[in-house]
């Protein structure tokens, strides 16, 4: 037996109201003197237990009266075989459709197609009084669910009306999402059919605690629902695509060149022949590569393009093949800001005359080293260097990176422009030094973990001194780099593989620092061989922090004397002045913007979307900036913002990238569906009889709430003809 | 005569005093000298000798028939008697209940008065008797008009309490009363039926006369009670009972019908009168109607 309007319980309540109404008669009787006693005495002692005894029976026919009245509004039903629909039962159903873009996959006919299929033949089993809710599971978890829904034409409609979106499916989270939503129903037999290409990928299943959740989320339900998942799709399909695209330098330049790495994978069970790569810059094609593919091999291809102009440019990188069943995941975008000049701020905290006596001389050098002959040297790096006093002066919005080497302490308010500077995408590097104070650091710089600095500086030994660590304890002794512990822009040359070794370079005194904070902004990047941290980063807002645990001088190390220092050096800034704010390079779903000043803010801004219509963005002011956003980027593919009358290199590019991992087709294993048929107590099945036969047609329950009506109705007749009759 | 007010209704007692109250019997009379007793007394007219018995008079001696027979007689003579009444008053708790209006006891005691002043009035002898467990004040018959007052006076001290016992007063009066008369009790008749039959008999045995003036109010007759109700009882304080009004009405009211069937049966065995007075009806009326009804009889 289960309630369906089990809130509706406590009305049972109710039950008692005839003996509440009693007791509270009781109370109020009439005081009447009276003399004829001798009659009523008479009458008692002949009919008292009689009239008590109908009391009684009278109370007990209004207390059923009303307990059947409670028990018919909670919908108590009787369920007498749980796994087939009977003919006087109603269902609730909730009809779950993976609607990620791999359900595009198919020859003939795609995996979505046959889900319709499937998922149109299941409503017309539904019958008059069964309510069914449409879900899809990209959408699934993300938000109130959709509403449930007794016009199965409407649903049909829904079903025939949807298309797959170029989003990846978390199957337990929307599984989860429509076993919750089914709790909510309220007819007696719950189903919940999950039609899917059974994708392995998104289900997930290493994540024991998740699928623990659900299997525990059947279990506790009031009436435990059916699931039925239905297999469409493929049981080997063949897939080729296209899975990253990354340049090799987070900052392009006119005068490098950069290199992009692309990966194509297999993901079918036979090897792909004569598979076409072509890369392309804004729509030209530069170059068209022929690979050999595996089964379930990936490859990886290396583009170089020297890109020309500063601003705006879009790559692309496109497979062709002749067996692929998913063409949606062959193509990948990357849109790429060229700049012409990176403006970077070093803040001077030992500046002294003498040539290369400066903290920052080298620093300097490394950065824009100078040399007309040599065009390799050219960089866009731009740096001006102040001192400290100057910095409260600067206008910190002109630069890209900020460094702070040697600064013995900042004042309060420099501190506060510096992280609004970060958190709106600026970067910034602390290189300590012998002048540094260590409190005035931690004070103002790490603030508990509040401020910029990653990590608090520690002093050992004497307290007023910064500690310096020596290997042995004499001065000359030393501690060598150690390794990359963890990958990032800026080190990706030291790598091992890179064939660049830093480990010569030898580092006289250094910072220890405290543990860093478990979280994941906090990164260790490089550590000394010793294992102290010697590259710690923080992201704050936009932009990030990193924390040099040396000086960028000869002062505690031999650093600017080896060769790497200048790439080192570079790469640092470069990564740190790599966030492109707003983010040009989008997901799917994730919003575009497109920030504009001065002039340019009152031009009117058109979108360009793919295989849709321009449109012209709505501006919003946020301060002296406006800000044109678009959110609807469902669509993957490439997306321009161009101010009214702009030139085509006027242009910005966007992109917006399906998650690749639904290229993954393959399916769950057999033994995956047999586990998950024992924890879920779920139904596969890979075509209509099978699922004809898991939704069964016979046996099923009863909902008693009409019999509870007719016995209360029945009472009050029985009550009616009793007071008549003892009347 | 001045009549107390708070016992008598000058008015009904103007209108009850121009009736008659006529007696049935054949002995005595509502108007004196309109019949012959058939009790033999010591008046003036003689009537037969009989013979000396011990205690008689010695003055009652019939010295000439003595002379002639040598037995000794004593003369008795035919007596010229008018009706001698005892009213007998409930006194007990019952006839307090004052249902909508004056109280039982209040009502029957107006109709005593009426009575004892139209008989006196006409020269009858009356008694009076309250009672309630026990007889309480039996005052003798006589019709001289102090002898009102008398009555009048009793009539007003007496208050009713206590329980009823109403068959044991019967036959303790149809012992105490020896000249046959007429018995005239107001009351509510609130006792076994089994008792009261018996007790009827008794004074149609001892040739009594006997009228049953039943006082009721309407509500005793109809119960006509709605809703919960906790029945105090008025003659034994604390005994109470609770009960739903409604429930019980229709049986109640079988039962009090029955009761007065069997009272108004009793009364017919022994030709006496059962007369119903309901509070609400004045009693001026309810008396004229009755002795309208026994004059034409």
């Amino acid at each position: 037996m289960v309630f369906l309007n089990w809130l509706l319980i406590g009305g049972l309540v109710a039950v008692s109201a005839p003996v509440l109404i009693h007791l509270f008669q009781r109370n109020r009787v009439i005081t009447h003197e009276w003399g004829a006693m001798m009659f009523l005495e008479e009458l008692l002692a002949e009919r008292a237990r009689q009239i008590k005894l109908r009391d009684l029976l009278i109370m007990l026919i209004r207390m059923g009266i009303l307990a059947s009245l409670a028990l018919a509004l909670t919908r108590p039903a009787l369920l007498m075989n749980s796994g087939a629909r009977a003919p006087d039962v109603h269902t609730s159903a909730v009809l779950l459709l993976d609607d990620s873009y791999s359900m595009n996959a198919g020859r003939a006919k795609t995996a979505w197609q046959e889900a319709r299929e499937q998922a149109l033949r299941y409503l017309d089993t539904l019958r008059k009084g069964d309510d069914v809710t449409v879900m899809f599971g990209s959408a699934a978890g993300k938000g109130p669910p959709p509403a449930a829904l007794f016009d199965l034409e409407r649903a049909k409609e829904i079903v025939r009306n949807a298309a797959p979106r170029h989003e990846r499916t978390d199957v337990a989270r929307a599984l989860s999402a429509a076993l919750q939503h089914l709790e909510t129903r309220h007819n007696p037999r719950r189903e919940l059919l999950y039609v899917t290409d059974l994708q392995a990928h998104g289900w997930e299943l290493e994540d024991g605690a998740r699928w623990s959740f659900l299997a525990g989320l059947t279990r506790s339900s009031r009436i435990r629902p059916h699931l039925i998942v239905a297999s469409v799709g493929q049981e080997h399909p063949s897939n080729l695509a296209l899975t990253g695209l990354t340049p090799s330098r987070s900052v392009v330049d006119p005068y490098a060149p950069v290199t992009f790495n692309v990966t194509a994978a297999n993901g079918g069970p036979e090897e792909a022949a004569d598979v076409a790569v072509t890369f392309s810059v804004n729509g030209a094609p530069k170059e068209t590569r022929t690979v050999r593919l595996g089964p379930g091999a990936t490859e990886s291809l290396a583009f170089t393009h020297k890109f020309e102009r500063p601003g705006s440019h879009l790559v692309a990188c496109k497979l062709r093949s002749a067996d692929d069943e998913l063409p949606d995941d062959n193509e990948l975008l990357h849109s790429v800001v060229v700049i012409d000049r990176l403006p970077v701020l070093l803040v001077d905290g030992d500046r002294r005359t003498q040539p290369l006596a400066s903290e920052t001389d080298f620093l300097r050098l490394a950065l824009s080293p100078k040399d007309d002959e040599d065009p390799t040297w050219r960089t866009v790096i731009e740096s001006t260097v102040v001192d400290l006093a100057d910095l409260r002066y600067a206008e910190l919005s002109k630069y890209r990176v900020v460094v702070l080497a040697n600064v013995a302490a900042l004042p309060g308010a420099v501190v506060g422009e510096l992280e609004r500077f970060v958190v709106a995408g600026g970067g910034l590097l602390v290189a300590p030094g012998d002048r540094v104070q260590i409190e005035a650091y931690n004070r103002d710089l790490h603030r508990n973990g509040a401020g910029l600095l990653p990590v608090a500086l520690q002093r050992r030994g004497e307290p007023a001194a910064p500690q310096l660590v020596r290997a042995s304890g004499a001065r000359r002794d030393f501690v060598r780099l150690g390794g990359i512990v963890t990958n990032a822009p800026a080190l990706d040359l030291f790598r091992p593989e890179k064939g660049q070794d830093w480990t010569a370079a030898r580092v006289f005194e250094h910072f220890q620092t405290a543990a860093p904070a478990a979280h994941e902004d906090i990164r260790v990047l490089a550590t000394y061989e010793n294992g102290d941290p010697l590259l710690i980063q923080k992201t704050l807002g936009e932009g990030k922090v990193f924390l040099l645990t040396t000086a960028v001088d000869t002062a505690w190390s031999d650093l600017p004397v080896h060769p790497f220092y200048v790439p080192l050096m570079q790469n640092l800034v470069l990564d740190l002045a790599s966030a492109v704010i707003p983010p040009r390079n989008l997901r799917v779903g994730q919003s575009l913007s497109f920030v504009a000043t001065g002039e340019d803010a009152k031009a009117a801004h058109v979108l360009y979307r793919p295989q849709e219509d321009p449109l012209e963005l709505p501006a919003r002011r946020q301060g002296a900036l406006t800000v044109f956003t678009y959110d609807a980027t469902e669509r993957p593919g490439a997306y321009v913002v161009a101010p009214e009358g702009a030139r085509p290199d006027e242009r910005i590019q966007y992109t917006v990238t399906a998650e690749r991992s639904e290229s993954d087709l393959a399916r769950l294993a057999p033994g995956d569906t047999q586990r998950l048929t024992r924890d879920l107590d779920a139904h596969f099945a890979a075509d209509w009889p099978s699922l004809a036969a898991a939704i069964g047609l016979d046996g099923g329950g009863y909902e008693i709430s009409t019999w509870l009506l007719a016995l209360a109705v029945g009472l009050c007749f029985l009550e009616t003809w009793l007071l008549r009759r003892w009347a | 005569m001045a009549l107390p007010p708070e016992v008598v209704d000058q008015q009904a007692l103007e209108r009850v005093s121009k009736l008659r109250l006529v007696a049935r019997t054949v002995v005595e009379s509502f108007v004196s000298g309109q019949h012959r007793s058939v009790y033999k007394g010591f008046s003036v007219e003689f009537a037969q000798h009989r013979e000396y018995s011990r205690g008689d008079e010695i003055r009652h001696i019939d010295w000439k028939v003595f002379g002639k027979s040598d037995r000794l007689f004593v003369k008795q003579y035919e007596e010229e008697t008018n009706l001698r009444a005892h009213i007998c008053l409930d006194a007990s708790g019952s006839m307090r209940y004052a249902g909508s209006g004056g109280s039982k006891f209040d009502y029957a005691r107006k109709c005593a008065a009426a009575l004892a002043y139209l008989m006196i009035g006409q020269s009858d002898g009356v008694g009076l008797v309250t009672f309630d467990d026990r007889i309480r004040t039996h005052i003798p018959a006589r019709s001289t008009s102090g002898h009102l007052n008398t009555v009048f006076k009793h009539l007003a001290d007496t208050k009713a309490d206590r329980e009823t016992n109403l068959a044991p007063i019967l036959h303790d009066l149809a012992g105490r009363i020896r000249r046959r008369g007429l018995v005239v009790v107001l009351s509510d008749f609130f006792a076994p039926t089994e008792d009261l039959v018996q007790a009827l008999a008794h004074l149609h045995h001892r040739r009594h006369e006997a009228i049953l003036m039943q006082v009721l109010d309407p509500r005793e007759i109809e119960f006509p009670f709605d809703e919960m109700y906790e029945f105090r009882c008025l003659e034994r304080p604390g005994v109470r009972l609770r009960l739903d009004a409604p429930r019980v009405a229709k049986l109640y009211r079988e039962r009090f019908a029955a009761f007065q069937d069997r009272l108004r049966e009793a009364c017919h065995r022994c030709r006496f009168d059962y007369v119903v007075l309901p509070t609400d009806r004045p009693c001026d009326a309810a008396l004229a109607q009755y002795l309208t009804y026994r004059q034409g009889r």
